[in-house]
């Protein structure tokens, strides 16, 4: 037996002359690394794993429990409620509640810790997960403690002895064992003696004697038999009991019908899908959401209790919940994608909000994207509720809804829509204006104009390249209109040739004679580039309109136009554009 | 005062080393069976060989030198005790079992060994015929190795299972009672909570069970011991840990690992928790229940969910345990209680708690039968049930822990000597030969109780001792209590 379990703490206290005999260098050794183990563990707290800062704080605490055991083949730390010994001498002292190593160690009962030479670096950080593990405060699913931990991680290096004070226990040992020992003994064993040579008891045997002969086949198990055990045996995951936990409830929930009982296994369902979601474990959840829905539609359970299973679902999609939902899909934990959208799929439309909310929280993109996904299918029913979300007092929710909208392309969202193109952010009018194009229509197209006037270009410009989508003509007086405003031309190139393009496309014929127009006119002195510009725009509109008088207009002034130039590059595009387009525009 | 709840004895090595030594005596056995039918040449030698030779490589990783040693029924590797899968049970059971019939404690392994040193010492082994009482069967073996050109592999002095148990079954014992103890208080303490619905702490509990794993994997035969006593007080709480030790020991036996035996103790230990539910006079009557009671009594598995439900929300932890509260009545052929609208195989864990709560509720005059029976009758009954009511496969494995003679038998042996049944032998092929601790000499006269194993065969080759006939302890007013705590 380990030695250091023999003696008490108590008892290694007691050693002055080992106490006097410590060099100053190996305390200062052993009280440098505790605090280097404090400050490692402060660090996990506070930074993401591989962050630079901890790992500097890992390799410092390895690196010192290396060199202690460079010298010495063991690390005794004698533990107290305030302090840490090590041979006798203080090494730790603390009297604060919070962040005491010594007070961590000391209310679980851990009275001596002993860290053997050979402990792996492995060993140092579980350790060190061991000493920052917390309370679950969210399941309140807390039946650990420094102890257990210690106990499951199974050290190899390490030595720990633990006081407990089983105070019953202790007394009812004592006093139910000496009852028990002084239950009545019968000396006189004669009579088992006569019973036996006489046979009496023989026959209480005679069910295994006739197996006696061989035991060898009853009792001992063939390959296969070996197989379908070991097979059970790697059967016993988490997942697994977790299942059979809810089989149980389920069974359970049948069971309690009509009774008041009901609630309380409905309540525990319900906590177990918190609990589900918390771990990540969407494939049950979705499980449990998917019979709730199936016993609320029936099963002969009360109204009130079909009523109570429906507030299960509808509270499964609720604020508190998609917060959970959060925290685990930050969490970096490996989540199966197709469990999680699954879950989502049980969801009903009172989660439509929180989940919108959620999208701007949530990290990684193939998780916003599940989302996306279950929003949008979860909205086409319900765009009243989904639309809510554009009132958000957070942009990028109003964004995120905008966008399931427009992937939705209900004509219905064009309402809510038509109130959110004027948001001041302008992440979030781009992605109105996106929306705007997918749901399309010529109600669409009437909004699009209005933002024609954005102070944002590259929205302005959005805008019109959604506009023939919209398939309504009426845009066409408004295009020409803004084109032939003074103003326009103070407008960017790359804008003002969107406006020209996005004009034919829909105008065609109707505006190609205005086009060929400002792409022959000349102009001189004043006011040159901005004509310039004109042309140019106009040279890519022509680009859009498959006629022979736009492709003979364009070579015409390609014939004419300075080689290098941006006329003759956008006239030069034009041509190729259409002559390069299955000649269409010849036969036209 | 307080105490240690941490038990000293390693049982089991961290990660690699653990699964090296597992392949090494798996590589042994094979190694030793194949010489046993080749030639030393022979091809089919040369894959057990490498084979071993990797595993030989992996021990030596820390160290230039190990040792394999065989003590009582288990095998270490220098100190720290190799467990072993299920898979593995039976070349561990063969490689120990050489150990005990060549006489040989250990082997050591220096660096470097050949393939060639391998096959030798396979070869030296089985030709290796032991000894008489008086000579050294491992200083002999030792001469034959040198001979044969082997210095890297040696072997130790084999100990006699006796003296390993003079050492430390004593300590051991404490340890188990203590633990028993502590285990039977905290279930009263926790069920007490649960009842009063007052804020249950989990902790105590996991504790407990962690020492009972600790135990078990040493040594379950002391705490085997005390779950045979059935004359406790307040026998609900010990039938708890009862069925909780014997649910652990048959997943020890299934190789389970330490975190595994520590929730299928805590699920085993909480299986009649919906009990607290049933009014105390229909818990404790002393006549048989009226069909009303029974009614009662039979919801107790759903009382078991409920009550679970009340402790906390669903985690791993209680999962295991509900399941296990809900399905230890529902039978192998999935009759029993509660009727289920699915019906489905009970977990894994369910089967094991459902044999060991039958062989405790049985062999216990308070939980259900008013009558107790006898361990053995207890037995024979469970193996009619076996694949009826009882999971065939966990039943033999129950069998081979309690033995044909079951724990806390009376026996007496050819010797004329009375015992009691302690441990059974775990060679499936002798589990007629347990260990028994003495209680009367040959003449009859009442000794204080020495430990000894059926299975040692005295210098003349036969067996030291035999049983002849069994008997029920309970009719010749033989205290259990005074043995076996």
């Amino acid at each position: 037996m380990d030695e250091l379990f023999q003696k008490s703490p108590e008892q290694s206290l007691k050693q002055p002359e080992e106490a006097s005999s410590v060099p100053e260098v190996e305390l200062k050794a052993v009280r440098e690394l505790l605090q280097s183990l404090l400050k490692t563990k402060r660090a996990f707290e506070m930074y993401p794993a591989n962050n630079p800062i901890l790992v500097k704080f890992q390799d410092d605490i390895c690196r010192r429990f290396d060199d202690f055991f460079n010298d010495a083949d063991k690390l005794p730390l004698l533990i107290r409620q305030q302090e840490i010994l090590y041979k006798g001498q203080n090494v730790y002292k603390n009297a604060e509640k919070d962040d005491n190593l010594a007070l961590l160690f000391y209310k679980d009962g851990l009275r001596d810790l002993t860290f053997l030479e050979g402990f792996s670096h492995e060993e140092l950080m579980d350790f060190i997960e061991v000493i920052r593990a917390k309370p679950d405060t969210l399941s309140e699913n807390w039946d650990d403690d420094i102890v257990t931990l210690l106990w499951e991680k199974d050290f190899a290096h390490l030595r720990y002895y633990v006081v407990e004070e089983f105070s019953d226990g202790e007394a009812m040992s004592e006093e139910e064992a000496q009852r028990l020992l002084a239950g009545e003994s019968n000396d006189d064993l004669s009579e088992a003696y006569k019973d036996a040579d006489e046979g009496k008891d023989k026959e209480i045997f005679s069910p295994l004697e006739s197996i006696s002969m061989g035991f060898k086949g009853v009792f001992s198990l063939g390959e296969e038999e070996v197989k379908t055990l070991k097979d059970e045996i790697e059967g016993l995951t988490d997942e697994k009991f977790l299942d059979e936990a809810i089989y149980c409830l389920f069974e359970s929930l049948f069971i309690e019908k009509g009774s008041p009982d009901f609630e309380l296994i409905a309540g525990s369902l319900e906590s177990a899908l918190s609990y589900l979601v918390h771990t990540g474990g969407f494939r049950t959840a979705s499980n449990i959401l998917k019979r709730f829905r199936e016993l609320s539609g029936g099963e002969g359970f009360s109204r009130h209790e079909t009523e109570r299973l429906k507030t299960a679902i509808t509270r499964a999609g609720s604020e508190s919940r998609a917060k959970i939902l959060s925290e685990v899909l930050n969490s970096g934990r490996e989540i199966n994608i197709d469990d999680f959208r699954q879950y989502l799929g049980q969801l009903d439309r009172a989660s439509i909000i929180p989940l919108s909310n959620l999208m701007g929280e949530v990290q990684d993109i193939k998780y916003r994207k599940t989302l996306i996904d279950a929003l949008v299918s979860l909205g086409r029913d319900n765009i009243d509720v989904l639309a809510a979300g554009l009132k958000s007092g957070q942009w990028y929710i109003v964004r995120n809804v905008a966008a399931i909208l427009g992937r939705i392309g209900d004509k219905k969202a064009l309402e809510y829509l038509k109130q959110a193109v004027k948001h001041p952010e302008p992440k979030v009018r781009r992605e109105v204006v996106r929306a705007l194009g997918m749901v399309g229509g010529p109600k669409a197209g009437e909004i699009l104009l209005e933002v024609l006037d954005d102070t944002d270009p590259q929205i302005r410009m959005a805008a019109l390249r959604y506009l023939p989508q919209a398939q309504n003509y009426s845009v066409l007086d408004v295009l020409v209109e803004v084109i032939t405003r003074q103003d326009f031309e103070e407008k960017a190139l790359s804008e003002k040739r969107v406006f020209f393009e996005v004009l034919a496309e829909i105008g065609q014929e109707k505006v190609m004679p205005f086009m060929i127009k400002l792409l022959k006119r000349k102009s001189f002195l004043f006011g040159s580039v901005k004509n310039e510009e004109m042309r140019v725009s106009a040279a890519y509109g022509l680009g859009n309109i498959r006629h022979k008088d736009s492709l003979k207009a364009l070579e015409s002034v390609s014939a004419h136009a300075k080689k290098g130039s941006a006329l003759y590059e956008a006239v030069s595009y034009s041509v190729h554009k259409l002559a390069g387009t299955d000649g269409a525009a010849q036969e036209a | 005062m307080p105490e240690t709840v941490t038990s000293p004895f390693k049982t089991e090595g961290s990660g690699a080393i653990a699964k090296h030594s597992r392949v090494f005596i798996n590589q042994l056995q094979v190694l030793i069976r194949t010489s046993q039918i080749h030639d030393i040449g022979n091809v089919a030698l040369v894959r057990p060989a490498t084979n071993l030779m990797g595993a030989l490589e992996g021990l030596f990783k820390t160290d230039t030198e190990f040792s394999l040693k065989c003590r009582g029924e288990y095998l270490y590797i220098d100190d720290t005790r190799v467990r072993y899968d299920i898979e593995d049970m039976i070349s561990y059971e063969f490689v120990s079992g050489v150990m005990k019939e060549k006489k040989i404690g250990s082997f050591n392994f220096q660096k470097p060994v050949s393939q060639d040193d391998l096959k030798k010492f396979a070869f030296a082994l089985n030709s290796f015929v032991t000894p008489g009482p008086d000579d050294q069967p491992d200083e002999e073996f030792n001469d034959l190795l040198k001979e044969r050109g082997i210095y890297s592999i040696w072997a130790g002095p084999f100990e006699e299972a006796e003296q390993i148990k003079l050492d430390d079954l004593a300590d051991r014992r404490k340890m188990a009672k203590k633990t028993y103890f502590q285990a039977v208080s905290v279930t009263k303490g926790v069920m007490n909570s649960i009842k009063s619905e007052q804020p249950t702490h989990l902790k105590k509990v996991k504790r407990v069970i962690q020492g009972i794993v600790d135990i078990i994997l040493g040594e379950e035969a002391s705490l085997l011991g005390l779950t045979a006593i059935k004359d406790f007080d307040e026998y609900t709480y010990n039938h708890c840990v009862n069925v909780s030790i014997l649910a652990m020991t048959i997943g020890q036996k299934l190789g389970l690992d330490k975190n595994m035996l520590t929730k299928l103790g805590i699920a085993a230990l909480f299986h009649d928790i919906g009990k607290v539910d049933v009014p105390i006079e229909i818990l404790n009557k002393p006549a048989s229940f009226t069909e009303d009671e029974w009614t009662i009594m039979r919801k107790h598995p759903e009382m078991g969910v409920k009550a679970i439900s009340k402790i906390r929300g669903l985690n791993e932890l209680a999962a295991s345990s509900m399941a296990v509260a809900f399905e230890h009545h529902i039978f192998y052929d999935l009759t029993g209680y509660p009727v289920t609208r699915e019906k489905k195989m009970p977990n894994f864990f369910s089967r094991i708690v459902s044999v060991s709560d039958q062989y405790d509720s049985m062999t216990s005059a308070r939980v259900y039968a008013r009558i107790p029976y006898s361990p053995d009758k207890a037995l024979s009954l469970m193996m009619e049930r076996s694949g009826v009511q009882l999971d065939p496969l966990l039943f033999k494995i129950f069998a081979n822990i309690i033995g044909v003679y079951p724990i806390g038998t009376l026996v007496m042996l050819d010797t004329r000597e009375l015992g009691l049944v302690f441990e059974s032998n775990p060679n499936p092929e002798k589990l007629d030969r347990p260990k028994v601790i003495l209680i009367t000499d040959s003449s009859g006269k009442r000794v204080a109780g020495k430990t000894v194993d059926l299975s040692e065969i005295g210098p003349a080759g036969a067996y030291k001792r035999s049983i002849i006939k069994a008997l029920d302890p309970k009719k010749y007013r033989i205290n259990l209590a005074e043995y076996f705590l």
